[in-house]
């Protein structure tokens, strides 16, 4: 657990918030925007990373449906049986 | 503890206003402040800006004509505020600031505790406590025997959730000796 407010969480959180105001059909459920990881690890273990969060909150709601951003993150953060899992929703490597 | 101790101790040894002929601006020794206004700041280089208030006890050394005096202020400071995506952030302070007063302005310098929580979507929060360092200059705009209204800015950099806030308040300050 962290104990300051960390970089990578509070990015985490903004992204999710973020997605569910714009992508319809996302819940969020199985986002988990805690760092758990610890401050010897560095706190920066959350399940999007620092880029993808970026690369979310930078685009218009249009943008991430259109890009199909939302696809990818109801795939991978609805919750229940999921669909393909990709590491990255939003900043494709 | 021991050296605001020592800082008020000196404040209150100087002779009173009892011996000061008569009133002038800036010549309080002990005064409350009120003041509010807006602060924008940044958490972690998310922006979150919001309403702020101030409630402080400022401590003056004697007035002498012309010359610049210490003063000293402990201050409770807080501010409500949201992120670009509609996170609840509240930010309380509690701390001490050492300055010096030269005419209508003053400024002042000091360390403080920051208590510093953002909501999480859904339920819970992230918070930090720490320390940060605090920045002020004040000016007054209009004085009487019984007060000064006055004009504060001020900014501080706190190292927990590396949160760097500036902001603008307008207050009154009330003459107590």
């Amino acid at each position: 657990m962290c104990r300051q407010i960390s970089r990578h969480e509070l990015a985490c959180e903004e992204a999710k918030a973020r997605m569910i105001r714009c992508c319809p059909g996302f819940t969020g459920e199985a986002l988990d925007c805690e760092d758990t990881s610890g401050e010897i690890m560095g706190c920066n273990q959350v399940e999007i990373d620092l880029a993808d969060a970026h690369c979310v909150t930078d685009r218009s709601c249009e943008a991430l449906v259109a890009e199909g951003v939302c696809t990818r993150a109801i795939q991978n953060f609805n919750g229940g049986p999921s669909g393909t899992w990709n590491s990255r929703i939003c900043a494709l490597p | 503890m021991r050296a605001s101790a020592a800082v008020l101790a000196l404040l209150l040894a100087a002779p009173g206003r009892a011996d000061e002929p008569e009133w002038r601006p800036g010549s309080a020794r002990l005064a409350l402040e009120i003041a509010a206004g807006g602060e924008a700041a940044w958490i972690q280089y998310v922006p979150v800006h919001g309403p702020t208030g101030s409630l402080a006890l400022v401590l003056a050394g004697r007035p002498r004509d012309g010359a610049p005096r210490f003063r000293a202020k402990f201050h409770l400071r807080g501010r409500m505020g949201e992120t670009p995506e509609g996170l609840q952030a509240r930010d309380v302070r509690l701390g001490g600031l050492l300055g010096i007063d030269v005419g209508r302005f003053g400024f002042g310098l000091g360390p403080e505790l920051a208590f510093v929580a953002v909501e999480r979507v859904g339920p819970g929060e992230m918070s930090s406590d720490s320390l940060a360092l605090r920045l002020a200059a004040d000016a007054s705009l209009w004085e009487s025997p019984f007060g000064a209204l006055f004009l504060e800015l001020t900014g501080s950099f706190e190292t927990g959730s590396r949160q760097q806030t500036a902001a603008l308040l307008v207050g009154y300050r009330f003459h107590l000796r």
